[in-house]
């Protein structure tokens, strides 16, 4: 049954996952057109020239990092407002009434939901490299050749990020390592805790939503203080050097989500399966 | 074992001073089509939820063919709630495959033979239809299914009398008679003739329980006139 589930799951949330990986593409289009106004071609020369062009340029880059933020927070916020409607609205009587665990319901959705935020994550990524590759070609002097610029740029920021790694103490590779894990976990993790919060909401009798948005909030504020604690001690251990504070940081950001993760999915699991009141 | 529904002590209270459903203790048969009677606010809905596990009693047990409601009792209950659960996004097709997938009891050909009698194109989508057609789409998915318990929760309210014709029509046709099926309503009238038993809640107490002939012959009065008699204000 959770094949099942998830698949039907999968369907109906692609729609607006497709919407959204659309939208990516297309700010990513007018993020790329951003850097090709005359200004960016002429910093090659050390010349400045700033037309209307160049204004629309600006423009559209500004454009770029609000629709960033927007389809970031965007699909959170679907994925919210989806689980919310499909548990505990009117959807949410074909939901419970299935024949199917509370388990298989609730793991089909954060799978599903998770991946989506993956993809969504990676289209992202993506979409910085090619403004990244855009810029550079935009910046580079004329007649160099592109391949020289692969040839010149992986060895510098390997040379950069080495001569960090001795400076600060800061392990760039095992921070790579990190932000890796953190980018296939966090996903997981963050629907995991926004469907908790979402349930725990439904324990309230009135202001149900709004019950829902204050306990994500008090659970995000709750990581970040439990977070700062922990970094605060461990900086006081001997660790206070940036580049350890660093890989410090980000493994007990993951520690954190994880926890909570797991202690709210629990949280989720025993209020659909003992506290289930759908009114 | 001729029970079907055992409901032990069943209390549902949303706060010490609102008691939905208090101190019910039921069984009902096999093969009876029960209607669950009451004002408005006399606990109806709020028995039907608990009888699906939509919500959780605050005290008592149910049990349904032997076991307590889960998996096992949600396999073998078809419910109709008195709402539109069915997203208006999807194609009538796709909620026919949904319905295929979960339920082992949908005949989906049963499914597409009543939608045709209604004219109703399986590849529109839900939100094109008119609120009367959803209510019997949602209906004709219930009724589809070979069900040993059928929950239909005001299968008639707020819908036009052809259409009521239509939906007592559909349920007679189409109901397992080895099952059964508990209707709640407050429009007696209408229902009364397919009615083979009655339970009467007010304020969420039960007040009565016994067959229709019962209160034909010892009343000498219709089930609607009854009703009027008991719960009048």
């Amino acid at each position: 049954m959770l094949g099942k589930l998830i698949k039907h799951e999968w369907k109906s949330v692609s729609r607006v996952g497709c919407l959204l990986l659309g939208a990516m593409a297309l700010i990513t289009f007018f993020g790329w057109l951003g850097f090709q106004t005359p200004m960016w071609n002429a910093l090659d020369n050390g010349g400045s020239q700033f037309g209307w062009l160049d204004v629309f340029g600006i423009m559209t880059l500004m454009l770029y990092v609000v629709m960033l933020v927007a389809v970031n927070y965007g699909i959170l916020a679907y994925l919210g407002v989806h689980f919310y409607k499909t548990m505990y609205a009117d959807e949410g009587y074909l939901t419970h009434t299935l024949p199917v665990t509370k388990h298989q319901i609730l793991l089909s959705k954060i799978l599903v939901s998770s991946l989506w935020m993956m993809i969504l994550i990676l289209s992202v990524y993506l979409s910085l490299v090619i403004l990244g590759l855009a810029m550079l070609t935009a910046v580079m002097p004329k007649g160099y050749p592109e391949i020289s610029l692969w040839r010149d740029v992986i060895p510098g920021m390997r040379d950069i990020l080495y001569w960090a790694g001795l400076e600060l103490g800061w392990d760039v590779g095992s921070w790579v390592i990190s932000v890796f894990v953190t980018s296939m976990v966090s996903p997981f993790a963050t629907v995991t805790i926004l469907f908790g919060a979402i349930s725990i909401g439904q324990l309230f009798t009135k202001f149900r939503i709004l019950m829902a948005i204050v306990t994500y909030v008090g659970i995000l504020v709750a990581q970040s203080v439990i977070g700062a604690l922990l970094r605060s001690i461990l900086a006081v251990n001997g660790s206070s050097l940036f580049g350890t504070y660093m890989n410090v940081s980000l493994n007990s950001n993951i520690l954190i989500n994880c926890l909570a993760a797991v202690a709210l999915y629990f949280v989720a699991w025993y209020i659909t399966g003992n506290k289930l009141n759908m009114e | 074992m001729n029970e079907l529904i055992e409901m032990t002590g069943l209390t549902k209270a949303y706060d010490t001073r609102s008691i939905a459903v208090n101190n019910i203790s039921l069984t009902l048969p096999r093969g009876k089509i029960i209607g669950l009677l009451g004002p408005n606010g006399s606990g109806k809905t709020t028995l039907i939820k608990m009888l699906n596990g939509l919500l959780t009693p605050t005290r008592g047990t149910i049990r349904i063919n032997g076991q307590f409601v889960g998996v096992e009792t949600k396999s073998r209950v078809a419910y109709l709630p008195d709402r539109t659960y069915l997203t208006g996004n999807k194609r009538v097709n796709e909620i026919l495959d949904y319905f295929c997938d979960f339920y082992a009891d949908f005949s989906r050909e049963r499914a597409l033979g009543m939608l045709r009698s209604l004219d109703v194109d399986p590849s529109r989508k839900m939100k094109t239809l008119s609120k009367g057609t959803k209510e019997k789409v949602q209906l004709i998915l219930v009724m589809s299914r070979q069900a040993d318990l059928y929950l239909l929760d005001e299968p008639i309210a707020g819908v036009d009398p052809a259409a009521r014709d239509y939906i007592l029509r559909t349920i007679l046709n189409n109901y397992n008679p080895g099952a059964s099926m508990l209707i709640s309503t407050h429009l007696i009238g209408d229902i009364e003739q397919v009615l083979d038993e009655v339970i009467f809640m007010r304020y969420g107490h039960l007040v009565l329980y016994t067959s229709v002939n019962n209160i034909r012959e010892q009343h000498g009065k219709s089930v609607d006139a009854y009703f009027r008699e008991v719960f009048a204000c």
